[in-house]
């Protein structure tokens, strides 16, 4: 009977979870009395790891209180107290899950005693018996490998946490850049943050799942020990070596006959792709009961498909969806392949384009993981722990035109457009780490030490795709005779260059003090990171022709200059020393230290209290630009290449856990304090490259530069273009007086003063490290029919977010017309070549064109309410259900792989400078989970399992904004005024073609919003930010394992097949279990503005108030409702037709030893 | 006691939750309409083409006007009501209002077949026209149903663009390959392998384009042209004074405006009561006025393959601001061989007219098209 309880006991912590306290291990605490409740101090306990043999001891304190940290998750474990006079007590089959402090109380029984039974605290409290303060979810190696999982990602089960966001990685509506992820105490966050998981960018995982022994997510910590996030800290485990020699090989696959081929009943066939998974893992010991070995090895490979749209290969073949440009007499194929013929003969070329089909695409992932335990002595627990992931993904090339508009049609794959295979590229993410960590048990018990050492290095690089090397030769876009790109090749222009390597260094010590009623812990946290990012866009050049014939001309005409790019840009070094001497090459740290106190003097009542301090410190001096740095933009200067000030920011904190009645059938736990996190080094390292010292940028359209200083004719030229040699020292940086190169446009020589900074990125003086406020709730309740009962309220305020600005963007001028919403100055001509600022212009200074500050803001919170249930009827049968409620706002979206990129893209009301408190862009307010897994073995060698995942949730919210910019702030992502009426809308109809009337188009329009829900319920209002919500998704998953053992002297072996079917609900109605997007979220597009009607006065040309042209006006905006195609957008909504939106399965064989 | 603390605790938790979860922030909308919604602007359609069906004008989709058919024209404007007034952005006019032309029954046909005749604002967009409230508009509907869709596209060796040949309706040539027996062939071009019958002809031309054939320049990239019959809009008055594109009478007398659009007329002469409009491309009726207006392809619309605005421009216009007074003149075009009449039109004192020459030299449908302006 205890046993079966125990057992229950300890797999119900697993579902609801602990109070993670360390990251890697566990620990034990309790209490030893005797059978009158009196304190026995002095008393042995020893824990036994039984796989392992690995023993822990300590013994009580005067206040019969023991405490024993440091302990291997998992088990089981044998915990056994021993004092003289008294009879010896074991309690058995106990298991530690992450984090957790498993407290055990004992009383003893004199030898003399003869009792009928001897009890422990612990058997009859086993459901609530945790020292759990905030919130957190733990998912252990069965669950792991139990549940659902498509891609053998560890995401699929951190999603399980009720606070969870809808797909991104986000928890509790907090950006996931603020995550923290840590395997065995270790940093391998992407702490630069291009995207919030290392080998995310080649859409790899950084760690095998069968590497793994537990994951959990801890929302709100009130432990000082636990730092460096203001989301979640996300803790993985890697699997340990034991006594017996346990592993498995494994193999999974999936392709495109096994997902759904229809959407909505409508045949919608996948393309073909192959998907392959496999590896090992194998771990034992090297000396018995002291010292283990766990190894793992995985590959993952997928081939897809980069052309859906092959080449049409002549004109007798049907359009189709072929790759062709619109007109029917065209011959692609002969042209391509000419083309190709004559890069590869033209004896000033000789460039090799590559191919144009029949071209795969590759993702691919190694990992590896090798780890030692090593049991020094019952008092010393040493784990060294390696991995390696090498994962890489062959990438489109990016359609962005980088400093200016990219090629109209982009240069992805369409029936317009064709990319030779040199312009695409593999992102390689490359991750190695180590750690070390030492467990250490003073003085009996009495102290403790615990030291973790790692280092992670991640190696970010680029390639051509299929692994090739970078040619040195620009890119060409040539147009074709639709207007769209026809035809792209030379390399990716964001290409070449690219790297960015990390390095985080991390050295956290914890020193534990067991005093009477007191548990005081002392310690420091301290990472050192260092950066070497080289980002060099365009700086081969782009060029752009408006045809084939102009490209020949260009390339082969050396002496005239009629044959011209219709444009050419490009980035030059301004600096000494080329593309690397451009390195953002800095290094940072973050040096913490903490103190906290464990009280427990209170009966049934533990209290933690304690402060965290962190000093983000920047190591690397930068440099100045003298020349940006004496502007004044309405008094404020700007400060490139300054750091901010160096302030501690500090984190108190205070957590309790109270047992209101003593039996541990009702646990009230919460606290408060403050979390410090990173910021994504990205944003900090804008400021250290865009300073406008480093490059030069020169676009030209159409505008002769065929002829540079020399008096030659300027042509195409396979080799990139750079600042000539015969330039003057002047023409290049000077980096020690902060002097930006003096040079307005390189191509004509034109030298003496600087050129326009299209961009510059810097850092407020006192810019702080995001910090929050959170505070939690919750209470735990067992019910009845053994039933846990969980509410639980997480309320967290922003007190540093991140904030943007454009610290040159000039104050609204005017309130825009017929709306009422800040109207700004606009810009005339081209921003970055015209430098006089006129009357209204909306750039302060004309020497800068965007001057971004990153700035902080007190604004912003989450609260999140959370109510659970959960049953465990034995340890092969669990279900857990949960539905969260969350709320979330934010200033401005808290992702974004750059801070230019966040700024660019900020839906706003009053401006870009002031976005104003609004849903956060990572918000779910509805979610339910729920979960559950059943296990039965039979017929002696027979064992089948269920999975079963459930996530009901709300759509991903997003904005009805305008395209365009009618707010004129530089942005064009302005919020939409909902319309009641006709009269509040000036309607235009969408062009030439457009044969509605002007009352059609309303009436379309006013059909719109009544079908939408947001739209229709706030007429009459402006739309707020990511206020509108896509419909609620369904996604029922299941797995299902089918083993076939032998026990051969006492050790299973196991033959595993498995089927992980992911979104059921879409296998049998290929329209359910859909993710709906919206259609058109840009709503309404921007015309222009009406000119106020002055009778006799010509207005459409110019402002007669001023006589200038460009002025912004006093007219109402004109916007089109366009059609979608050619028939009115009448729904808000379609479905996600890719692969993901549908049912797949995935297969897998599995051999378990 | 405990319990009392630790509710406390709870209950300011909530507390500060709420007063600290306030709500986004936004301005009070003012959609008040600023505008009057009496703008308007007056149109007026001519249907110059010799072989368009009967045509009736559409703005912003609504039909306004009488129909007009081949060779005929509306005779006075329409005021048309706009719904908003001239937008720009970043000092540029942008499109607003949509123009077309519908076959009073059944479909245009020719190259445009069972399709709109829409106004484009560029040669390579399907942009709107911008209306200007108050301003005045003319619209001659030009060119043959079959003018043919100007052609970019991959030459014979597999790559560059083509240049669009002008069309005449057809031509005669030589046999080269019988010299002497001098037969005579017709061959029609204006078919859109019209390239191909180019090259042709330089091949059997000792590789010179024949001079009948003229290149008029590349089609623009993305070009929107369709071919068929098109727009000739003539902005005729804005409010402002200085944009005055018709001609000022002086006292007592009326004012001429002649439009050449006839596409093979050549060059013409316009007589009211005997009296020249004078022929001429760059009249300044003011003289203080730097007024211009050519009939050059930009006017066309969309002007891709259209005639040059040479001296020899088949398409002219000229002015005469100083006619007799009021009274019932005739009005005669000489063209070449060819003369139209109008006869007994009513003029009257302070009146500004356009006379346009409609129809095809070539086919004998010339015409004669007035319209008064005031």
């Amino acid at each position: 009977m205890r046993k079966h309880l125990l057992t229950t006991f300890a797999v119900l912590l697993m579902c609801l979870g602990a109070w993670a306290q360390g990251v890697t291990t566990a620990s034990l605490s309790g209490k030893i009395s005797d059978q009158k409740g009196e304190p026995l101090p002095g008393t042995n306990i020893v824990a036994t790891h039984l796989p392992s043999g690995t023993t822990y001891g300590t013994t009580s304190l005067a206040d019969g209180r023991y405490f024993i940290p440091g302990m291997r998750i998992g088990g089981p474990y044998t915990v056994k107290v021993s004092f003289i006079g008294y009879k010896e007590q074991a309690q058995e089959n106990l298991s530690l899950e992450l984090g957790q402090t498993l407290v055990l109380d004992f009383k003893l029984a004199d030898e003399t005693t003869q009792l009928q039974e001897v009890t422990v605290s612990a058997v009859k409290d086993p459901i609530l018996n945790s020292d759990k303060m905030g919130a957190s979810s733990n998912f252990n190696v069965n669950q792991i490998q139990r549940l659902p999982s498509i891609g053998r990602d560890f995401r699929d089960f951190t999603s399980l946490t009720p606070q969870a966001g809808g797909s991104s990685f986000s928890f509790g509506g907090r950006s996931n850049l603020y995550n923290n992820l840590t395997i065995d105490g270790a940093t391998v966050n992407n702490v630069f943050g291009l995207n919030p998981l290392p080998a995310g960018q080649s859409n790899s995982t950084p760690f095998s799942l069968d590497a793994i022994q537990e994951v959990s997510v801890s929302l709100s910590p009130y432990d000082v020990r636990q730092g460096n996030f203001t989301g979640a800290g996300i803790s993985a485990v890697t699997r340990s070596g034991n006594n017996e020699v346990q592993g498995s090989v494994y193999y999974f696959f999936r392709n495109e006959s096994m997902a759904g081929s229809k959407v909505q009943g409508q045949s919608s066939p996948i393309p073909s792709f192959n998907y392959n998974n496999y590896g090992f893992r194998l771990g034992g010991p090297i000396i018995k009961n002291k010292l283990f070995f766990f190894v793992n090895a995985e590959f993952e490979k997928r081939t897809d498909p980069f052309y859906t749209n092959s080449v049409r290969p002549s004109k007798s073949t049907p359009i189709g969806s072929l790759y062709t440009q619109a007109t029917d007499d065209n011959d692609p194929e002969t042209g391509i392949a000419g083309l190709k013929s004559f890069l590869l003969n033209n004896s000033n070329l000789n460039y090799d384009p590559g191919v144009y089909k029949n071209f795969n695409r590759a993702t691919e992932s190694q990992r590896y993981v090798v780890r030692f335990d090593y049991n020094i002595n019952q008092n010393n627990k040493l784990t060294l722990r390696g991995n390696i992931t090498n994962a890489f993904q062959d990438q489109f090339p990016s359609g962005s035109g980088g400093f200016v508009s990219g090629p109209p049609g982009g240069r992805g794959n369409s029936v317009n457009v064709l990319s030779f295979s040199s312009s695409f590229y593999r992102i390689n993410n490359n991750q190695y780490s180590v750690t070390a960590e030492l467990n250490t048990t003073l003085r009996g018990g009495k102290m403790s030490n615990n030291l973790v050492i790692g280092y992670s290095a991640f190696r970010d690089f680029r390639q051509n795709a299929g692994g090739l090397a970078i040619p040195n030769f620009p890119m060409v876009d040539i147009l074709g005779p639709n207007g769209q790109t026809m035809v792209t090749f030379g390399p990716d222009p964001f290409t070449p260059n690219n790297k960015l390597d990390q390095d985080v260094t991390q050295i956290n010590d914890n020193f534990n003090i067991y005093l009477k009623n007191h548990q005081v812990t002392i310690g420091t946290a301290n990472e050192l990171y260092s950066f070497n990012n080289v980002f060099t866009q365009v700086i081969n050049g782009v060029y752009r022709y408006n045809s084939l014939a102009d490209f020949y001309a260009d390339a082969t005409a050396t002496t005239t200059a009629t044959a011209r790019p219709s444009q050419y840009t490009t980035q030059y070094v301004a600096v000494q020393g080329g593309p690397s001497a451009t390195a953002a090459k800095w290094s940072a740290a973050t040096l913490g230290g903490f103190l906290q106190d464990e009280y427990t003097g209170i009966k049934n009542l533990k209290i933690t209290g304690g402060v965290r301090v962190d000093v983000p410190i920047y190591l690397t001096d930068l440099p100045k630009n003298n020349y940006l740095n004496a502007i004044d933009l309405n008094g404020e200067k700007l400060r490139v290449g300054a750091w901010p000030t160096i302030r501690p920011l500090f984190s108190p904190r205070i957590g309790f856990n109270w047992d209101v009645k003593g039996d541990r059938s009702l646990q009230v736990r919460g606290g408060t304090g403050i979390l410090t996190g990173r910021v994504p080094f990205v944003w900090l390292s804008n400021a250290v490259s865009n300073n406008g010292l480093f490059f030069g940028q020169f676009n030209s359209t159409n505008v002769p530069f065929d002829l540079t200083g020399d008096g030659l004719p300027y042509n195409f030229s396979g080799t990139p273009y750079a600042l000539p040699k015969d330039a003057p020292a002047s023409a290049y940086a000077d980096l020690a007086k902060g002097m930006p190169p003096m040079i307005t446009n390189p191509l004509d020589r034109n030298y003496g003063r600087p050129s326009i900074v299209p961009a510059v990125n810097t850092i407020a003086k006192d810019f702080k490290f995001p910090q929050v406020w959170r505070s939690s709730l919750a209470v735990d309740k067992q019910l009845p029919y053994g039933i846990v009962g969980t509410l639980e309220f997480i309320y967290t305020k922003d007190i540093n977010a991140v904030f943007l600005r454009d610290a040159n963007l000039a104050p609204a001028t005017a309130t825009l017309n017929g709306d009422g919403r800040p109207l700004y100055g606009a810009v005339p001509g081209n921003a970055n070549l015209d430098r006089a600022i006129l009357s209204n212009d909306r750039r302060i200074n004309g020497d800068i064109g965007q001057a971004l500050v990153l700035d902080n803001t007190n604004k912003g919170y989450q609260w999140s309410i959370t109510a659970q249930l959960s049953k465990t009827f034995d340890k092969n049968f669990q279900v857990s259900a949960a539905y969260t409620y969350t709320d979330a706002r934010e200033i401005n979206p808290q992702n974004g792989s750059t801070a230019g990129g966040i700024f660019s893209s900020q839906a706003s009301l009053l401006g870009a400078n002031n976005p104003g408190l609004s849903y956060a862009n990572t918000l779910t307010p509805h979610r339910v989970i729920a979960y559950g897994t059943y296990r039965k073995e039979y017929a002696k060698n027979f064992a089948s399992t269920v999975g079963l995942t459930y996530e009901g949730r709300s759509g991903n919210n997003f904005s009805y904004l305008y395209s365009g910019d009618p707010n004129s702030d530089g942005v064009s992502a302005d919020l939409i005024y909902i319309p009641r009426s006709q009269d509040e809308i000036a309607l235009t109809t969408s062009g030439a073609t457009d044969t509605r009337t002007i009352a059609q188009v309303w009436q379309q329009l006013d059909n719109y919003i009544k079908q939408d829900d947001y739209l229709n319920s706030h007429r009459g209002e402006y739309a707020k930010r990511s206020g509108a919500i896509s419909p609620w998704v369904n996604r029922l998953s299941l797995s299902f394992l089918q083993d076939f053992y032998v026990d051969v002297k006492g050790h299973r072996n196991t033959i595993q097949l498995s089927a992980n079917l992911i979104n059921v609900l879409n296998l049998f109605d290929s329209g359910s279990g859909l993710i709906q997007n919206p259609i058109r979220s840009n709503l309404l597009r921007f015309v222009g503005y009406e000119q106020p009607h002055v009778a006799g006065v010509a207005t459409n040309s110019i402002d007669p108030s001023t006589g200038s042209a460009w002025a912004p006006t006093k007219g109402r905006p004109v916007y089109a409702f366009d059609l979608n195609g050619s028939t009115p957008l009448t729904s808000s909504f379609a479905p996600d037709t890719s692969v993901n939106g549908r049912w797949q399965l995935q297969l897998g064989v599995r051999y378990i030893f | 006691m405990n319990r009392n603390k630790f509710i406390h605790i709870g209950l300011i938790a909530v507390l500060f939750a709420a007063v600290a979860c306030e709500d986004n922030q936004s301005p009070t909308p003012k959609t008040t309409n600023t505008n009057p919604l009496t703008l308007s602007a007056n149109f007026l359609l001519i249907n110059a083409s010799q072989d368009a069906p009967s045509l009736d004008m559409y703005v912003d989709n609504v039909k306004y006007g009488n129909s007009v058919s081949g060779t005929t024209g509306q005779s006075l404007y329409t005021p048309i009501p706009l719904t908003i007034n001239a937008p720009t952005i970043n000092g540029s006019a942008v499109a607003s209002t949509n123009i077309r032309a519908k076959a009073s029954s059944g479909s245009i046909g020719g190259v445009v077949g069972s399709s709109d005749l829409i106004f484009r604002a560029g040669n390579n967009n399907s942009n709107n026209f911008t209306a200007v409230s108050g301003g005045s508009y003319t619209l001659i509907v030009v060119d043959s149903l079959n003018r043919p869709k100007p052609l970019r596209t991959l030459n014979s060796s597999g790559f560059g663009d083509v240049t669009y040949y002008s069309s005449v309706s057809s031509f005669t040539a030589k046999k080269i390959s019988d010299a002497s027996a001098d037969t005579v062939i017709q061959l029609s071009v204006g078919s859109s392998n019209s390239v191909d019958l180019a090259n042709l002809l330089k091949k059997y031309n000792g590789g010179n384009l024949p001079s009948f054939l003229v290149p008029i320049g590349t089609v623009p990239l993305g070009s929107t042209d369709v071919g068929g019959v098109r727009f000739l809009l003539i902005t005729d008055e804005l409010p402002l004074p200085s944009s005055t594109r018709l001609p000022i009478p002086t006292a007592g007398k009326f004012a001429v405006r002649f439009v050449n659009a006839s596409p093979d007329a050549g060059t013409v002469n316009c007589k009211i009561n005997g009296v020249s409009v004078i022929n001429g491309l760059n009249y300044s009726s003011t003289g203080t006025v730097g007024f211009s207006y050519p009939m050059t392809q930009a006017n066309f619309n969309p002007s891709v393959g259209s005639r040059g605005g040479s001296a020899t421009s088949p398409v002219t216009a000229g002015f005469k601001n100083d006619f007799a007074a009021a009274g019932s003149y005739d009005i005669s075009v000489v063209a070449g061989a060819k003369t139209v009449t109008s006869n007994a039109q009513t003029f009257v004192s302070g009146g500004i007219y356009t006379v346009v020459l409609t129809g095809s030299f070539s086919k004998n449908t010339l015409a004669i098209a007035l319209v008064q302006h005031k």
